[in-house]
């Protein structure tokens, strides 16, 4: 298979992360990158494949294998804790038959734990995709995802 | 020059000197894991931390230059209780399976732990739990085992200019790879094993076939045939003791028939034949007026490198198999009919120092024979691991001759494992064979040497001919760019050129001897040099075999026989391809 | 002196719809306007004297860091990088200024860029701040169109613009060298201090790396001039700093005081603890954790360096009675293990083992052993540790023995297990 992108960054190395976002903000079903598009990565940088891979690999935010629409990712740092984001955790792992790293068997939601979002002032939080969302808890979990289920048509 | 004080002793070191070097010097070994004298120091392992008076921080030794005045403790209690600790927690992420490691008994980490006489650990053990990748023709890569020090790395990426490898992930789960969906066999490793000959541990190694080689030993139906690489010969010693360059070859012949191998030929003789097959493509070249350059093809990982990387110049790069493969074809061919063999039942075998060379032996094309013309490749230290499992004491052995028909050769085949051997054992008979004239002075001074790019004109009765020597792949590359972009222009700076994939030439291949630094580098090499000068035929043209075989069979240099069996074709690779 | 007031030095242009307009109606853009009259000596100059020092965690004094770009011809492709990169957990100031205040974090940044005659200058933000990032790129466009920004700037000669990078997830990439390996595409790792950026940084260029707050005060102490910054706060570390309080309080937030201030007052001053004060984190997730003996505590550089601890960025994380300290344990030490990158053998394997036994101590599996290798391990990782990440896993850990050592210990003794670990 043959990667495709297109992309107005130029072939530096330094726009390496912003192709890396880039590209996997593209892939709206599956919030990836690819194989085949990290190998023409790599031919459109001059960088080997295994170059790309271990820079793509040193930075969590991306995923080489397939996700879910929705990347929910759950800050579990020591603020959302002491606000009681592990009940959140909990929830959502029941909610959605899921454990820390899978996605649902309809393609919706993968559910990840991230250290510190940087807005300890409203934890619990979790992002959704690029949104921040604070404040949580389980009716406003359960009102959040409801809109998402919805706008899906599910 | 510095004066500096280290464990009470004043030493005088040059400026710039590291900590580590200084105290070498001195006659003190600090302990290092991750270092090697050959490579960048990195500092990953932080093995080699000392105290420095005045500085409330430890600092790497192998990483901080000397200053004057400086008053280094390498060896307090608290650096060996913290030392001690380190390789704990390196230990406790380490396999506990050294008795089934091909590393036990030569490796940095077991070294370390007897040095510091840890008996047990305080930290719980665990391991990655990875597969192992086996799917590389010439190395296995086992990332249960890397510690993480980063010298496969900076081999492939900077000596090399490979790059087929990187780290991989990050923290403690960090390994080593070629890429998620990519394994070692197909990606653009070109399988020169320089990754294994740096590697401290038991995480890189050569692919063994051992096993295979005893089964067709022990296999009363078939014929064993054997050949050994001119870098073995000085280099085999080291594993039973004895010093790198020691010439060796006498009881190698001797070890290869006690071990029950049936024909015992040198690939010596078969790069003799080479010369006489590239020298004649060479001095054809020269009467047309080109295309040149004409590049050696006798380095498989070279072969690998230049197919992926420079494409636009696999048509420069001479037609002529490498010495191994010319004798794997003709030991099924030339042998076999002389003595009336079935060549379905000789298993051909060969010894090298070369960890690509059983991904040569497998080339799809290398079946010239009618069969595969080379079934099984060990490498120097496989030969030495079977020798000790016959039970054989190596040093014991009394020397003996090789078997007729393919071992005679001149000390120009000698000098193949040399970085510019080639090129000067294609210069004595180029010109000899040219000019008609006999060289008074046949040793070529100007191809010979360490310098990563070597680049001479000799003058060949007034036809000036320009010839450049690279090896390591890096240095290969620089030389290679110059050429491509030449090329581009419609010129060429050079007429002939010599690539090794491996810094030294082959005696620094991927399957000789650990330690494979420079420094035994550089001795294996003099050994060469020196057989040469002790070997009274010193022209490939003058080896009274090579002589023999076109006159019986194979006609001239450049026959439609010798193009069948002794040459061969190269295959555009796509380093962004799946296929590698 | 006890300081009750909050100050107004940075928050009074705040808004919470950000516009040019709105900015400059409060003041904004008079420092840079400021500053492009002066000789770029004399910006240096106010900036030492101003004694103004690094906000990102290690407090270094800005102007000193700015002296050592050596002086000569290289100078002129100087580097400058604003890290936003805040990864340090309970750490949220940097988000605050660029989502209220943004504009005066580019003032700031144009006039650290004029100051160090600058070639280039970037910030470098975190990839979790996808939606900042994208408001950032919006106020450099509308400075651009002022004139605040690209070419001429102001109508001088002095030209640079801005590039906004994003990274890719990863806390180590917070300190500075991890910074540029990454913004030059690379993976993250840290490199060996000498040579420093500033010497020799990105792409081999002299490059400065400073932090958001850090650049925030710039525009106030050229418009105002260095001695009225000098005079607020601790004599040894003047200014204002913005306090992140979080965890098990009323109103947790951002609260701007004087450096100085004490524990207690900031966490009054975000309404005061849910509850009793069981533990109070200070500085992120690499500072101590104290009891709450720290109400009293001082909260500037110098004050928390004479305790053995550190101001770290100025984050206060407020733990009550129903915390856990075996949990807590178990989720700083679990935190270092994910984000060490992995270059150096003690913190690549110091911090797995340590959330190992953190962990096994939180789930009621612990040993009475490992407590001492606890700290022995972390002494192996002050010692040996390539970068100051390793170094800093030490802090906490000891603080968290010395002040909890009781709990945890029996949690290990009764083999206790935090119901919230996961």
């Amino acid at each position: 298979m043959h990667g495709m992108f297109h992309t107005s960054l130029p072939p530096d190395q330094d726009r390496l992360l912003s192709l890396f976002h880039e590209i996997q903000n593209s892939r709206t079903e599956t919030n990836d990158i690819p194989p085949e598009d990290v190998r023409e990565i790599a031919r459109y940088m001059n960088l080997s494949v295994a170059e790309v891979y271990g820079v793509l690999s040193f930075y969590h935010l991306f995923s080489v294998t397939p996700r879910g629409r929705y990347v929910v990712r759950l800050c579990d740092s020591l603020s959302c804790r002491v606000a009681g984001s592990v009940d959140i955790y909990s929830y959502l792992c029941g909610q959605l038959g899921l454990k820390r790293g899978g996605t649902t068997d309809d393609g919706m939601f993968t559910l990840e734990l991230v250290n510190c979002l940087g807005s300890c002032d409203t934890a619990p939080n979790m992002m959704v995709n690029n949104q921040l969302v604070g404040n949580l808890s389980i009716p406003k979990v359960d009102d959040y995802f409801g809109r998402l289920m919805k706008e899906a048509g599910k | 020059m510095v004066s500096i004080t280290i464990d009470g002793k004043h030493v005088e070191v040059e400026e710039g000197t590291r900590i580590l070097a200084a105290a070498e010097q001195a006659g003190i070994q600090i302990p290092t894991l991750c270092h090697h004298e050959d490579l960048t120091p990195e500092g990953t392992c932080g093995m080699c931390i000392v105290r420095i008076e005045g500085d409330p921080a430890y600092r790497r030794a192998c990483m901080t230059p000397v200053r004057e005045g400086m008053n280094i403790r390498t060896h307090t209690t608290e650096l060996r209780k913290i030392r001690r600790g380190l390789l704990e927690l390196v230990l406790a992420a380490h396999p506990d399976d050294c008795l089934q490691c091909i590393r036990h008994g030569n490796c940095e980490l077991q070294d370390l732990a007897e040095r510091y006489e840890l008996r047990s650990l305080r930290y719980d053990q665990y391991t990655r739990g990875l597969p192992v990748d086996v799917t590389a023709r010439g190395i296995v890569r086992d990332m249960n085992k890397c510690i993480g020090c980063g010298r496969c790395v900076q081999v492939c990426e900077e000596l090399q200019s490979v790059r087929a490898i990187s780290f991989y992930g990050r923290g403690s789960d960090t390994i080593v790879s070629p890429g998620t969906d990519t394994d070692m066999g197909s990606s653009v490793c070109v399988n020169c094993g320089q990754c294994v000959a740096y590697c401290p541990v038991g995480a890189l190694h050569e692919k063994e076939q051992i096993d295979d080689v005893w089964r067709a030993i022990e296999d009363r139906d078939t014929l064993v045939a054997a050949q050994i690489a001119p870098a073995v010969r000085v280099a085999l010693g080291e594993e039973f003791g004895m010093k790198p360059g020691d010439l060796v070859i006498g009881k190698i012949y001797a070890a290869l028939r006690r071990m029950g191998v049936d024909t015992v030929f040198d690939t010596n003789f078969s790069a003799d034949l080479t010369i006489m097959e590239e020298g004649t493509e060479f001095l054809e070249l020269v009467e047309k007026g080109g295309p040149f350059p004409l590049i050696t093809s006798c380095s498989p990982g070279w072969i690998k490198f230049g197919e992926t990387y420079f494409p636009e110049l696999t048509g420069h790069i001479s037609s002529c198999k490498s010495p191994q493969q010319m004798m794997g074809s003709l030991i099924k061919t030339y042998y076999a009919e002389s003595r009336g063999l079935d060549p379905e039942k000789i298993v051909s075998l060969s010894i090298m120092p070369c960890t690509a060379k059983k991904f040569e032996a497998c080339r799809p094309e290398m079946r010239d024979s009618g069969y595969q013309d080379v079934d099984y490749v060990l490498t120097t230290r496989e030969l030495a691991r079977m020798i000790r499992q016959a039970g054989i004491d190596f040093d014991a052995l009394q020397d003996e001759p090789a078997d007729p028909m393919m071992s005679a050769y001149s000390g120009a085949a000698t000098i193949f494992g040399a970085t510019g051997g080639v090129m000067e054992a294609a210069l004595r008979t180029a010109y000899e064979l040219k000019t008609g004239d006999r060289l008074d002075q046949i040793e070529f001074h100007p191809v010979r040497g360490l310098s990563g790019i070597k680049e001479a004109v000799i003058d060949v009765k007034g036809l000036p001919v320009k010839v450049a020597i690279a090896h390591g792949l890096s240095n290969a590359r620089v030389l290679l760019d110059k050429v491509s972009a030449a090329k581009k222009k419609g010129e060429s700076p050079y007429h002939f050129i010599e690539i090794m994939a491996c810094r030294g030439g082959c005696i620094g291949g991927g399957g000789q001897p650990i330690d494979n630094s420079m420094r035994k580098r550089a001795e294996r090499i003099r050994g060469l040099y020196r057989e040469d000068m002790e070997l009274p035929i010193r022209r490939s043209h003058e080896n009274p075999e090579v002589q023999a075989i076109y006159e019986d069979f194979l006609g001239t240099p450049g026959s439609e026989k010798a193009h069948h069996l002794l040459h061969t074709v190269y295959t555009k690779r796509n380093p962004y391809s799946e296929a590698g | 002196m006890k300081v009750k007031v909050q100050s107004e030095y940075i928050r009074r242009f705040a808004e919470s719809e950000p516009s040019l307009e709105g900015y400059e109606k409060l003041g904004g853009y008079k420092g840079l306007k400021t500053a492009i009259q002066r000789s770029p000596g004399d910006v240096r100059q106010e900036v030492v004297d101003s004694g103004l020092r690094g906000r990102g965690g290690a407090g270094f004094p800005t102007g000193k860091k700015w002296e050592s770009v050596p002086a000569d011809e290289r100078h002129k492709e100087t580097i400058l990088v604003c890290n936003a990169d805040e990864g340090e957990p309970g750490t949220f100031k940097d988000r605050y200024l660029m989502e209220h205040i943004p504009f005066l974090v580019l003032e700031g940044l144009t006039i650290a860029a004029y100051a160090l005659q600058a070639g280039r200058m970037y910030i470098y933000i975190r990839g979790e701040y996808p939606e900042v990032y994208e408001g950032l790129q919006r106020a450099a466009r509308a400075a651009r169109e002022r004139n605040y920004l690209g070419e001429h700037i102001l109508g001088s000669d002095f030209s640079i613009d801005l590039e906004v990078r994003i990274g890719g997830g990863s806390y180590v990439v917070g300190d500075e060298t991890a910074l540029l390996n990454s913004l030059m595409g690379k993976r993250g790792y840290p490199w060996m201090k000498p040579p420093f950026p500033t010497e020799k940084g990105a792409w081999g260029v002299p490059t400065v790396v400073n932090n958001v707050e850090t650049l925030a005060c710039l525009p106030v102490i050229l418009s105002e001039g260095a001695e009225r910054f000098a005079r607020i706060g601790a004599p040894e570390s003047p200014g204002p700093k913005l306090f992140c309080v979080s965890g098990a309080v009323q109103n947790p937030g951002i609260f701007e005081f004087p450096m100085g201030v004490s524990v207690g007052d900031v966490i009054e001053a975000a309404g005061g603890t849910k509850g009793s004060l069981k533990a109070v984190q200070i500085g992120g997730t690499a500072g101590p954790v104290y009891t709450d003996a720290a109400l009293s505590y001082k909260l500037d550089y110098e004050s928390m360096k004479k305790r053995g601890g550190v101001l770290g960025s100025g984050a206060l994380v407020i733990m009550d009675s129903k915390t856990n300290m075996a949990g807590v344990l178990e989720i700083i030490m679990r935190f270092f293990s994910e984000e060490s990158c992995g270059q150096c053998f003690p913190c690549r394997y110091g911090t797995r083992q340590l959330a190992y036994m953190a962990r096994r101590i939180a789930c009621g599996q612990g040993r009475s052993s490992y407590l001492p290798l606890m700290v022995e391990t972390t002494e192996i990782m002050d010692a040996a540790s390539f970068c100051p990440f390793g170094q800093s896993v030490s802090l906490p850990l000891r603080s968290l023995f010395e002040g909890f050592g009781d709990e945890i210990e029996r949690f290990i003794r009764e083999q206790e297990y935090v119901k919230e670990v996961v």
